[in-house]
């Protein structure tokens, strides 16, 4: 006969079904006469259901931050659906969205990097899954131009020195309405002596910055130069290397600035070291 | 200052020096902003204040996890209701509804098992995602039989703690 201090420290294994049948049977018989082991065993059979909410590489994850585990959670979900909608990558509040080789960063004010510049630093961390990035691509396509404001013309004034606000601090009316859809994007290209920059500017769209040249790790942060001087300076991103040689790595860039007033472009390493400077004409 | 003044202000202090701090770390881990999760701690412990019945008689913290959890889908909600603001670009894409609670829970869930020890969640892991037998995993761990029942049965007990902790007991 097992003792009811047994029983207990089998309730757990018995409970998740891990025991063999000849065990599960003893505990069975003991569960039958005892109430205090029959409490305990109710405490722990609700378990389970909560298990089976994570998958077994969530719980590999989990030492890893929880906010990766929530984007592989909805990431999963959505693609077990399939409901042909679009893929959040970057859950819940999150300034920067990676999408496969895709980030998303958002312009903000050099002098105030206090919400925006620790996720968009995350972002490559998250955008580490190709299968899952392939299907966000198509996905997202359409629907992500479509559900974008025209951030440059809502920014009619080009003000001297002005970097980006925080994103929360000046919500911008939304003009979507104006948006124009389908109208092509505009190229600039620069080079230097190791580095190729391309980026595409398209009405209502983010600015598209792809780079050759450029050794994975490197943080960069892309430079919007006006007409009249004023400098934006975007959130930093990491090259990574797999997408990057394969030459779909693309960094998608939110600038203020209006697209007319737009002078050049500079991408900028970690220590502000000019890797490249982009002509807009 | 009247007495009932005094009263609310002793409560809205206590709620903010005993929880404000955990709740934001546990806010920010799932939104991932400062910004967001401190108007969500904020809103929390306003609800809670507003609603003393509510918090009387149980354990605080797991009322304010699931009420700040609860916020912060009802946010998402709010959000993909209204045209896009400016700063919204990353929430251009947004599940739906019951996918955003899923996920959400599902996140809840995982992190309570991050708060449990490593061999807790390893045994987990061999026992329940693996479907292994106590005899099994003795042999894949390399630890006794008993060693494997007893620790599967304390991961349970911590688990079940973690998740009533967290406003999440079965």
């Amino acid at each position: 006969m097992m003792t009811c201090e047994e029983v207990r420290l089998s309730l757990g294994a018995y409970t998740l079904g891990a025991l063999d049948a000849e065990e599960a049977q003893e505990v069975e018989i003991h569960l039958a006469s005892c109430e205090g082991c029959t409490d305990e065993l109710m405490e722990l059979e609700g378990l389970p259901v909560f298990l089976s909410k994570v998958s077994e590489k969530d719980v590999e994850l989990v030492a890893s931050p929880p906010r990766e585990v929530l984007d592989r959670l909805l990431n999963d979900r959505v693609k077990r659906h399939r409901r042909g909608r679009l893929l959040l990558v970057a859950a819940a509040s999150v300034a920067a969205l990676a999408v496969g080789g895709t980030v998303l960063t958002t312009l903000q004010d050099r002098t105030q990097p206090t919400s925006a510049a620790p996720a968009a630093q995350d972002a490559p961390a998250s955008a580490v899954r190709p299968s899952e990035g392939e299907l966000a691509a198509k996905e997202s396509e359409p629907q992500d131009s479509a559900a974008r404001p025209d951030r440059s013309r809502a920014a009619e004034k080009d003000e001297p020195n002005a970097t980006m606000a925080s994103p929360s601090a000046s919500p911008l009316p939304s003009v979507s309405a104006e948006l124009k859809m389908g109208e092509p994007g505009r190229a600039f290209t620069g080079e230097s002596k190791d580095v190729k920059a391309t980026v595409t500017v398209s009405p209502g769209m983010p600015l598209q910055v792809q780079l050759e040249g450029v050794p994975p790790g490197t943080e960069c942060r892309l430079v919007v130069v006006s007409k009249a001087g004023a400098k934006e300076v975007s959130a930093p991103w990491t090259v990574r290397a797999a997408s990057y040689e394969a030459g779909a790595e693309v960094f998608k860039v939110q600038s203020r600035t209006p697209q007319e007033s737009i002078r050049s472009f500079e991408v900028r390493d970690a220590d502000g070291g000019l890797l490249v400077r982009i002509t807009a004409k | 200052m009247s007495p009932a003044g005094t009263a609310d202000e002793e409560l809205v202090r206590t709620l903010f020096d005993e929880h404000a701090g955990p709740l934001y770390g546990y806010v920010l881990r799932l939104t991932g902003d400062p910004g967001r999760a401190e108007d969500i701690v904020q809103e929390t412990l306003l609800r809670a204040w507003r609603h003393p019945e509510a918090i009387s008689g149980r354990p605080i913290r797991a009322w304010l996890f699931t009420v700040a959890r609860n916020l912060v889908v009802d946010q998402h909600r709010a959000r993909k209701a209204r045209p896009q603001e400016a700063g919204d670009e990353a929430l251009a894409v947004i599940p739906a509804d019951d996918e955003l609670e899923k996920a959400v829970e599902s996140w809840a869930v995982a992190e309570a098992l991050a708060a449990l020890r490593p061999e807790h969640r390893e045994v987990l892991l061999e026992v329940y995602y693996r479907g292994r037998s106590v005899k099994e995993a003795s042999a894949t761990l390399g630890i006794p039989a008993g060693t494997v029942k007893s620790r599967t049965y304390y991961a349970l007990r911590a688990l079940r703690l973690a998740l009533e902790e967290r406003g999440l007991a079965p």
